[in-house]
């Protein structure tokens, strides 16, 4: 029913990110995946969780989701309580809002604003940094391969703070939330497909956690 | 808290590294992907690779070689060396490098900074920054450090931030080759002048001088021959700075 083994991962292709280090993370993982290049994709094989990569500015990004019917097949899925990961750019389009060259709605499907890191001397935030699990929320330590583990992060925005917040992290004092999650849907902002071998088993035991929420 | 990072440079050309890694026994230590392998097991954080082929011969010895890395490899890296168009640059990108380096064609047409910035984004667009001493000030130069140029080092660097570039990869040619320590008087005035990340290049022979830059406000460090010659072990070097209060990732 449920398992790594089991899980086919639908990586979303909107025109937005580049997919090819995501997918060779999951062929080290040996976790089936399917490029879907548009919402018709999903018919066969039908994926049993959604990944949402991304790179590049939220507008154009959220204006490919809305354009290519990405936006209503996403919000269908994770109201069915299906499973639903985004990374980087991809977890921002999951939030309700971004700041990002004016003001853009997301998805909506975690409570939370991007916004420009601001207090931060130098930006992007580009480098290795940790993510500290949140309060009550076992999702991030369950998944950490080692105590300490240090993750790499490259953006310039993210958000501050959320009651989904799953870690949290810091950057010359300036705190933000570096994964979030509700139940099926979760993201990160950090690049664990970039974060060395660890962080590659890191991404498969998160998908693992979330296909607990796996259905037919 | 976000680390320093230590990042080996590799040259290659004709698809294979030069001065490839001598301090284990590798089976070929000219394949830019098994010696990208052993620096990310090493502790890497970053690589950064620098094309150094005849340019009429580069662009299909690199497509193959940047394809093979991204398939070993799973921490980021960056590639550079003749890099002239927005076009090359997300071809690169496509292959599965993090970032591209741009150096000369930055240099004569400043708004390919800006164009490569707006089709991948400012945080995969590096710009390298070659500079030689001139009395108090550095002077840019191109083409792999062989012309000078009228630019003015301190000036070119806050311009290619405004630009769109997303980090600054400054190598000093004076200290280039010399262990004597980097050009940490010009790091630390580009790097309090710039708010995006500087990579400090060009002098290395110690951790202690790795620590300077450091200290002075670098944000990562490039070395080439006292890593693949072994006279520094990456995890040695970060044992060193963790010991000296610098926050790295062990």
């Amino acid at each position: 029913m449920s398992g790594k083994s089991n899980a086919v991962v639908g990586v979303v292709n909107f025109g937005a990110g580049n997919l090819g280090n995501v997918e060779r993370a999951l062929r080290r993982l040996d976790i089936g995946h399917v490029p879907l290049n548009s919402p018709d994709d999903m018919r066969s094989p039908k994926p049993s969780l959604l990944l949402l990569p991304g790179v590049g500015a939220f507008p154009p990004a959220m204006a490919s989701l809305v354009s290519t019917g990405w936006m209503e097949t996403l919000v269908q899925w994770a109201s069915e309580g299906r499973p639903l990961l985004g990374i980087c750019l991809g977890m921002q389009l999951l939030c309700t809002l971004s700041a990002e060259d004016g003001e853009t709605e997301g998805l909506g499907l975690l409570e939370g604003d991007v916004n420009r890191l601001s207090g931060v001397k130098k930006i992007p935030h580009m480098g290795w940094n940790e993510a500290i699990p949140a309060d009550g929320e076992n999702f991030l330590a369950d998944c950490i391969v080692k105590p300490g583990q240090n993750f790499y992060f490259v953006h310039s925005f993210a958000v501050s703070d959320s009651p989904h917040r799953a870690a949290m992290t810091t950057v010359e004092d300036v705190a933000f939330c570096s994964a979030l999650r509700r139940d099926n849907v979760a993201g990160f902002q950090f690049h664990p497909e970039r974060s060395g071998p660890e962080g590659v088993e890191f991404l498969g035991r998160a998908i693992k956690k979330l296909m607990k929420f796996y259905r037919n | 808290m976000l680390t320093k990072r230590i990042i080996p440079c590799l040259d290659v050309k004709g698809g294979r590294v030069v001065k490839g890694i001598n301090f284990v026994n590798l089976r070929d230590a000219g394949d830019p992907a098994t010696l990208a392998l052993t620096y990310m097991n090493e502790g890497a954080d970053e690589l950064t690779f620098l094309d150094i082929t005849a340019s009429n011969e580069r662009r299909a010895t690199m497509l193959e070689w940047v394809r093979v890395v991204a398939d070993a490899i799973s921490i980021p890296f960056t590639v550079g060396g003749g890099i002239s168009s927005p076009g090359d640059a997300v071809g690169l990108v496509a292959l599965g490098a993090d970032k591209i380096s741009l150096n000369t064609a930055a240099v004569r047409r400043p708004e390919l900074i800006t164009e490569c910035a707006s089709a991948l984004g400012s945080q995969a667009v590096v710009v390298a920054v070659d500079v030689k001493r001139d009395g108090d000030r550095r002077r840019v130069f191109i083409e792999g450090g062989r012309a000078p140029t009228e630019r003015d080092g301190f000036e070119w660097c806050l311009e290619a931030a405004s630009l769109g570039a997303g980090e600054l990869l400054i190598t000093s040619m004076d200290h280039d080759g010399t262990k004597a320590g980097y050009d940490v008087e010009f790091l630390a005035q580009v790097s309090g002048a710039v708010g995006i990340p500087a990579i400090a290049s060009g002098g290395a022979g110690t951790s202690r001088h790795v620590l300077e830059a450091f200290e002075r406000g670098a944000d990562a460090a490039l070395l080439a021959s006292v890593f693949h010659f072994g006279e520094i072990r990456i995890r040695d070097m970060k044992n060193y700075l963790r010991e000296n209060g610098v926050p790295v990732r062990l």
